[in-house]
């Protein structure tokens, strides 16, 4: 369990835009253990999805890895060739997206597309005994009538079966490790329930280690056992979900959290003040500094590292600097 | 509960499209968008519309102002049948009834500035004598929901998604009106957005004793902002009561689904496999015989398939359920 299986290290991703340079992933540092969920939180414009993207290489133009590393079963990802990469992605490492229907071929049956996957990683794999694979991995993430919607158009399933197609062509390699990016914000709640459930299942059936992009704490809570928040660039906590839900430590996740309605107190809902910086034109020192309620002067000037405030749990804020504590 | 004065209220009330095939022939298949809803909205509560996609919730909040006509049924509005108001009727009426929309991109023209956003209204139903008098309103309304007044030049594209569903809601509450369908207001926003919008929403629902109809599929966002919940499936009213008493003890066997389908923030609170709801939702095309929510149902006898059930009154609360939870 303890293995390491995808280690990104002070990962740098910019965007060269005409207005200037946007530092999308500002020195991000990730760790994935095999087998385990990890969470990756934030807003949007925090870079969670670049992060993912970064690791797929699935960045669109202006947008280039300036530095770091990304290592994934002793490799470094950001050394290969594309087509090396290209070995690895969709085989041991796959992605699931938010909104099924445009990562799928609109032209082409579902069944088809799955197969397809199967067949490029599977060379000596005949039609036949991918389309039997296909059938297989529909059953199992919980497709009806699978035989029959082997054969049917993306347009012709709903959101749930869609998102479910989608997994199944992740799956139907056995990668090592899903990134799932924010794979159930388009479904309604009870479906988003059940995909839910079937990744959990999945994921205890085959050992895969899940890399869970998502906005939604109550996701988090339920689903991953490791935690990393981000904000505009940078990772301001980490540590295991147990441990940050009970003792949360930087004033972002705090304000976060409380800041989600939870259906069970009335109480006037805590604001964090401001908005989302402009990626432009970032604040000096502290990037979270000019919506927190306990800025100091210091962190106007200076930006803070990663504390460790607890074994294990860390914590980019100057309250929980080891001599000072909170 | 006390006799409380009716703001607006539906007998009865029916959208049904009727399909066409790609030549514009009509086909004899009927969409059942919304089917046979009658409710009160009281003066001063925020009622909100629950559901998951396709329940109707949208169609029927826009139908209560007359933006979709329906094809049966009655609307009052302060007492009188404005089902059949003329169009120079019915402007009186819409400086009583506004909208907020859940597309603070798509529901502001780009190409106005925020002067004529918010002015627009005044304009038509010449609230204010002369341009003086125009703009110092306009600030006023920017002020009320914290927009910089200063910032009156500018355009939509100008501003984040937070601010620019504040303009949409100054634009709301220009003519002062009684009444606001705020259609998934903050299903677009960032969390910490989210919030904010939430707080500003009461807080001008307390100063200018405003009533809401609220309509959203975030069960956290619903508990917190209202005092009656109305929970749809598929086009019918399956609860309607008290928020406090639906969360706590929900009759209808959709709502206590739909409830625990919510990921829990508590890590500890592992959401169990017999508390997620399974299939799809039916098509409104077809929908199940009796019962439409039937189909998905555990609890489901043979009188759910052969008898619609009626909505009847159980203590505070209305259910249309045969087996209501006990």
């Amino acid at each position: 369990m303890e293995e390491k299986l995808l280690q990104i290290q002070d990962l740098r991703t910019t965007f060269y835009t005409r207005e200037g340079q946007v530092h999308a992933v500002d020195g991000v540092s990730i760790e994935i253990h095999e087998g385990e969920c990890t969470g990756i939180v934030g807003e949007s414009g925090c870079g969670k999805s670049m992060t993912a993207m970064s690791v797929m290489g699935l960045l669109k133009k202006p947008g280039r890895v300036d530095g770091g590393s990304i290592w994934f079963e002793g490799q470094d990802l950001t050394a290969m060739t594309p087509r090396e990469r290209r070995k690895i992605l969709g085989n041991r490492i796959s992605m699931i997206f938010q909104e099924p229907m445009t990562s799928l071929n609109p032209v082409m049956t579902v069944g088809r597309q799955v197969r397809e996957a199967l067949l490029l990683h599977n060379r000596q794999m005949t039609r036949a005994e991918a389309r039997d694979r296909v059938i297989q991995s529909f059953e199992l993430v919980g497709i009806p009538d699978a035989a029959k919607r082997y054969g049917e158009y993306p347009h012709q399933l709903s959101g749930g079966l869609r998102q479910r197609v989608m997994i199944a062509m992740a799956m139907a390699c056995d990668p090592r490790l899903l990134i799932a990016d924010e794979p159930t914000t388009a479904l309604d709640v009870t479906i988003e329930a059940q995909i839910l459930h079937l990744m959990k299942q999945l994921q205890e059936e085959k050992g895969t280690a899940v890399m869970m992009i998502t906005h939604n704490l109550g996701v988090v809570a339920q689903f991953c056992t490791r935690l990393y928040v981000m904000y505009a660039g940078k990772v301001m906590e980490s540590g295991t979900v147990q441990e940050i839900f009970k003792h949360v430590c930087h004033p972002y996740t705090d304000g976060l959290m409380r800041s989600v309605p939870d259906m069970k107190s009335k109480e006037r809902l805590y604001n964090i003040r401001g908005m989302v910086p402009n990626m432009l034109r970032l604040p000096r020192g502290c990037r979270f500094c000019p919506r927190c309620q306990y800025s100091m002067a210091r962190c106007f000037r200076e930006e803070p590292e990663l504390y460790e405030a607890a074994p294990g749990h860390f914590v980019r804020c100057f309250l929980f600097e080891k001599e000072e504590g909170k | 509960m006390t006799e409380r004065e009716v703001l607006l209220s539906t007998r009865n009330l029916t959208k049904e499209y009727q399909l066409k095939n790609s030549f514009g022939i009509r086909r004899k298949q009927v969409v059942h968008a919304v089917s046979g809803v009658s409710l009160e909205i009281y003066k001063g509560e925020t009622l909100s519309l629950v559901g998951e996609s396709g329940c109707g919730k949208s169609t029927l909040g826009r139908m209560m102002m007359r933006l979709i006509e329906p094809t049966e049924g009655q609307i009052f509005f302060e007492g009188k049948d404005i089902t059949a108001f003329s169009e120079s009727q019915m402007i009186q009426v819409y400086k009583k009834i506004q909208m907020i929309f859940q597309d603070p991109y798509a529901s502001l023209d780009p190409r106005m500035k925020v002067r004529d956003l918010i002015g627009e209204p005044l304009l038509t139903h010449r609230v204010c004598a002369g341009k003086e008098e125009t703009d110092q309103r306009i600030k006023e309304l920017m002020h009320m929901v914290g927009i910089r007044p200063e910032l009156i030049d500018r355009y939509p594209h100008q501003f984040s998604g937070g601010q620019r569903q504040r303009i949409g809601i100054a634009r709301a509450l220009a003519l002062n009106p009684r009444l606001i369908v705020c259609d998934e207001p903050v299903s677009a926003l960032d969390v910490s957005i989210q919030s904010q919008i939430l707080n500003l929403l009461k807080d001008l629902q307390q100063e200018f004793d405003l009533t809401y109809l609220f309509i959203s599929h975030d069960l956290g966002v619903v508990h917190y902002i209202s005092d009656r919940v109305c929970v749809m499936f598929l086009g019918k009213i399956c609860e309607i009561g008290e928020t406090g008493e639906i969360y706590e003890k929900p009759l209808h066997p959709y709502t206590r689904f739909l409830l625990q389908a919510v990921p829990d923030m508590d890590p500890e609170k592992v959401q169990k496999r017999e508390q997620i709801l399974t299939g799809e939702i039916p098509s409104a095309v077809n929908p199940p015989s009796g019962c439409r929510f039937r189909t998905r149902c555990p609890y489901a006898g043979d009188i759910c398939r052969d008898k619609e059930p009626e909505i009847r009154q159980l203590g505070d609360r209305k259910v249309a359920c045969h087996f209501p939870l006990g």
